[in-house]
């Protein structure tokens, strides 16, 4: 069993990497753009997707103007149409922002609303889903849309629907998969061209260096500097 | 001249990790997990900041284990370099002795996840550790104490993952860059998961397991059963603390 799993998994790595890469790059482009103009990335993920937005924003190694948009029932309640447009009305974005949304399936209310709300803002929004589970589910929001179809870059895990599970040998039931590897991996890289693209244009005070790592004492007070500029729209709470 | 395709080759060295490495550790915190649900206990996994990804690989899945819940630390990890945080903290956790305690923690070191350890070993709960050894080691604890982790659990899997979780060098970038942590656990974690229901559905407690593809009256009913029997312990709204 478990060698099924590194295998599911190395098959995973060869599918994003034959068939997003230009999906990624465009993402990173537009994420390394918004940040030139002074904008922030907002991560939004429901229920176990936070995890897509925690992988993004305020990470060590990562970039520095991020935030999360937190829904606080932590997804509970995401069936329920108007917990979205809610949650974003307290929610700072601005058109030069980019809003990045991870979810398996695109049609939960709770992840189309705040779809919705971060255009009517202007900020360009960028969505990682399954697109054959995205493509075949029945919308479940009373506008018929659903979170990729609002998006200026989508990029897809390549998860077949309902092959986000493993069957467990000698038993009839689907269990916990791996869709969230792929999302991860498509996290990261994004992470990685950024941050290749931000010391192309000379922002690296835009990146958060690991304290203990080899960074340049001299350049801490400009990261901090930067930090302080930031706060007040990249804080956690 | 970056490399863009780096992340895909870093993630292919650790899944071979995974593979190679760290199998019999898997075995073993999946034993540990497969025990504890046995006997009525529950799984309740934590991770401080990023590493929350770690704990939600774990717990309110579909397809995945009904008695299994977050340990959810109401400041999200700024407190957790403050003594004392985790130790008042845990005093709020409902914890008994047939559950099992699984902590997801690159470093190990932070006081926060030493004080939770601690207190999860002094009521006698197993503890399953997900850290990076080396890095663990390389790194002081920030706990007053001098401990960490890894010190207090009884499996570690080791995820390989360098002390301070990033891993690129960019150039015109002085520090490393790009966590790579939640990609090397997630080949960890899933094999343990999927171990546990897979034995727990060979050995007669297929009732602990969210069984989504089956639609039968008498698979809902055994579900709806056990969602009563654990729901004191469950309902994520039942206390401030645990999510």
């Amino acid at each position: 069993m478990k060698d099924r799993i590194f295998d599911e998994a190395l098959l995973i790595l060869d599918r994003v990497q034959k068939t997003q890469m230009i999906s990624i790059k465009d993402a990173a482009d537009t994420i390394a753009q918004s940040m030139k103009q002074g904008g922030i990335l907002q991560g939004f993920g429901s229920g176990y997707y936070l995890s897509g937005a925690r992988e993004l924003c305020h990470r060590v190694g990562g970039l520095m103007p991020t935030k999360i948009i937190y829904e606080p029932s932590y997804g509970r309640f995401e069936s329920i149409q108007g917990v979205g447009t809610k949650t974003m009305q307290t929610v700072d974005v601005r058109p030069e922002d980019v809003v990045v949304i991870t979810s398996h399936s695109s049609i939960i209310p709770s992840v189309v609303e705040v779809a919705i709300e971060a255009k009517k803002q202007g900020a360009s929004l960028i969505v990682i889903t399954s697109m054959a589970g995205a493509q075949r589910l029945y919308p479940l929001h009373a506008t018929g849309k659903k979170a990729y179809q609002l998006a200026d870059v989508v990029i897809d895990t390549c998860f077949p629907y309902s092959e986000d599970m493993f069957d467990v040998e000698g038993n009839d039931t689907q269990v916990v998969g791996l869709s969230y590897y792929a999302t991860v991996v498509i996290l990261q890289t994004i992470t990685m061209l950024v941050i290749g693209k931000l010391a192309d244009l000379k922002l690296s005070q835009l990146i958060i260096g690991a304290s203990g790592s080899k960074l340049d004492p001299k350049k801490v007070p400009i990261m901090r500097d930067t930090y302080q500029e930031y706060k007040k729209r990249t804080q956690r709470y | 001249m970056m490399n863009e395709n780096q992340i895909f080759d870093i993630a292919r060295q650790y899944i071979n990790h995974a593979r190679y490495n760290q199998s019999m550790n898997i075995e073993l915190a999946s034993e540990i997990i497969i025990n504890s649900l046995k006997k009525g206990g529950i799984l309740i996994a934590f991770g401080s900041g990023h590493s929350i990804a770690g704990a939600l690989e774990l717990v309110n899945r579909r397809g995945g284990l009904i008695p299994a819940r977050l340990l959810i630390e109401p400041s999200f990890g700024k407190y957790e370099v403050i003594e004392g945080y985790g130790s008042r903290l845990m005093e709020e956790v409902d914890l008994r002795e047939n559950d099992v305690f699984f902590i997801i923690s690159n470093s190990g070191i932070n006081p926060l996840i030493v004080e939770i350890a601690e207190k999860v070993k002094s009521k006698g709960v197993k503890l399953i550790a997900l850290t990076s050894l080396k890095g663990s080691k390389e790194l002081r604890s920030n706990h007053s104490s001098g401990k960490k982790l890894y010190e207090f659990a009884d499996v570690v899997i080791d995820n390989n993952v360098p002390a301070l979780d990033v891993c690129i060098s960019i150039e015109g970038i002085e520090a490393d860059v790009v966590g790579i942590s939640s990609i090397a656990n997630s080949v960890l974690l899933q094999p343990v998961i999927i171990r546990v229901i897979q034995v727990l559905k060979e050995d007669g407690f297929g009732h602990l397991v969210y069984d989504v593809s089956s639609n039968s009256e008498e698979t809902q009913l055994q579900q709806q059963k056990t969602f009563v029997l654990y729901k004191d312990r469950l309902l994520r709204n039942d206390n401030a603390i645990i999510g």
